[in-house]
């Protein structure tokens, strides 16, 4: 009979504890999509931490542009809420929720913070120019139309001209753009997040 | 470790139940938007919203008025220039006005004090039923443009009501016959049945369509979807399409403060403290355009006015001149 415990016991447990141990971070390693956040988001790491998934800022977004993030774009964000343009604009700018954004003021753990209109930076947008009327020679410039940032579009030779570090990420562009499939999308690019809860 | 196939069979049948009911849960939690369907629809035949008037007068008047600064004076001028606004409704009752009020900032859209006063000549003319109705720009809340232009300060005073088409507005299905482009388009039936029409826009250009005045404005009588579906389809083709298919009763231009060289927003804003009215949609806006371009410093404004394609296209389905020799214009 051998005294207390065994070599093989002893590793098994070792191990064990190891893969417990860091399920977190190996959870943070998994692949997920970078998301166009609502205006205000805390930096990813610290939003994703402070989010709580609860669903607050998506029912009550007067615009109805935030979704949950689904499985498949990561677990990790899954629940989160990103901007989906396809449905509506953010109006965070020249819209409705320039002083009083419901996203942020239901938001229980200050994942999103409230940011004057002129600071605000989701991202930018993304032009597939095969998918352009313009490019292809028709007539429409209706990205430029409704954008509400000067000089974030501007139309050369009837065809836009995109600057990333003017566009804010509205979405209104993508809403609006009539081919389909649509020639703009917007991602998480050039985006200005908060780095502390103020 | 072996998996019986029932076992198996159990553990597939269980994912996919997982699945497709995640997705049942999430499609009742956020469904996705379809537009056409939030509408009732109804159908109307192979019509436009009133007949072409065979054997009109040979002419057509064009009121221009210039230097009256006082917005409520310039419209009442306006239209009292080619003969007020009772020969217009006449003894009709229901007077729809789209104003252009496609984007939340006072310098793109049409003023309200205007429309307030063409509104009041309306009243004044003994007319039962004024409506202010408008769908703004896709990605831009009607309600939240009107409230930034002050149109609901200037005209709920008034006692008219100000429609926000996209939220409040029903929809036609029009089967037009001789357009150019559109066969089938869905309309906002509060405009298309309007016993008089009255498009008020904004003196300004446009980046896709070179200008926007009384025609184009009819765009906001169509929803988001057509909007987009115009520029599908052919721009400067489907608003002449749509002029002949709502063909308004009266035009009035709004140049006020006119937008030169940039549009629908963000141009070079000119005090031109002037305004261009007629029953003739396409000669008021031919005028317009003249006097857009002369504030540009173009050399030639008529020539670049008939250059506007859509003119061209208008012209060819009739709804209205652009020959000068047809356009009577009177003046103060």
């Amino acid at each position: 009979m051998r005294q207390g415990i065994r070599r093989r016991d002893f590793l098994k447990t070792l191990v064990a504890a190891g893969i417990i141990g860091s399920l977190g971070g190996v959870a943070k390693l998994l692949p997920y999509r970078r998301v166009v956040r609502p205006p205000g988001a805390l930096v990813e790491e610290k939003f994703l931490s402070q989010c709580t998934r609860c669903g607050q800022c998506i029912q009550t977004c007067v615009t109805g542009t935030l979704v949950p993030c689904s499985l498949g774009e990561g677990l990790l964000i899954w629940g989160t809420p990103r901007v989906d343009p396809l449905r509506a604009p953010c109006e965070a700018v020249a819209g409705r929720c320039e002083i009083s954004r419901p996203c942020v003021e239901n938001c229980p753990t200050n994942a999103l913070v409230y940011v004057e209109p002129e600071k605000v930076k989701m991202g930018s947008v993304k032009w597939i120019k095969e998918n352009c009327i313009a490019y292809r020679g028709g007539e429409c410039l209706v990205c430029y139309e409704v954008c509400p940032i000067d000089g974030a579009i501007t139309p050369r030779r009837g065809i836009p001209v995109f600057h990333s570090g003017k566009c804010i990420g509205c979405g209104r562009c993508v809403y609006a753009c009539p081919p389909e499939p649509k020639a703009l999308y917007l991602v998480p690019d050039g985006e200005r997040r908060i780095e502390t809860t103020r | 470790m072996k998996v019986s196939r029932r076992r198996a069979l159990i553990i597939i049948a269980t994912a996919v139940a997982g699945f497709l009911g995640y997705k049942y849960i999430s499609s009742i939690l956020y469904p996705e938007r379809d537009e056409r369907a939030e509408k009732e629809t109804s159908v109307e035949e192979g019509a436009t919203r009133r007949e072409a008037e065979v054997g009109e007068s040979k002419y057509s008047e064009v009121s221009v008025v210039r230097g009256v600064r006082d917005p409520r004076l310039l419209a009442r001028k306006v239209v009292e220039q080619i003969g007020g606004i009772e020969k217009i409704v006449g003894n009709k009752d229901r007077v729809v006005i789209k104003p252009n009020v496609g984007f939340p900032s006072r310098d793109a859209v049409a003023s309200p004090e205007v429309v307030a006063e063409i509104a009041k000549m309306v009243i004044e003319a003994g007319v039962s039923e004024v409506i202010v109705a408008e769908s703004s720009v896709r990605g831009y809340v009607t309600s939240f443009c009107f409230e930034k232009t002050k149109y609901y300060d200037v005209l709920k005073p008034l006692g008219i009501e100000v429609i926000d088409l996209k939220e409040q507005g029903n929809i036609r299905t029009v089967k037009a016959k001789n357009t150019l482009k559109l066969g089938e388009v869905d309309v906002y039936e509060e405009t298309y049945t309007a016993d008089i029409l009255i498009s008020v826009a904004k003196m300004k250009r446009h980046v896709s369509a070179d200008v926007t005045l009384g025609i184009k404005n009819l765009i906001g009588c169509f929803p988001d979807y057509e909007k987009g579906r115009f520029h599908r389809e052919g721009l400067h083709k489907c608003i002449a399409d749509i002029a002949y298919i709502l063909k308004p009763d009266l035009v009035v231009i709004d140049g006020s403060k006119a937008m030169t060289k940039h549009g629908p927003s963000g141009g070079v804003m000119v005090e031109a403290n002037t305004a261009v009215a007629s029953t003739d949609p396409l000669a008021a806006d031919y005028i317009a355009a003249k006097i857009l371009f002369e504030l540009e410093g173009e050399e030639d404004p008529a020539a670049r006015a008939k250059k506007v394609k859509y003119f061209g296209y208008a012209e060819q389905l009739g709804v209205g001149t652009m020959d000068e020799d047809k356009i009577k214009v009177v003046t103060g």
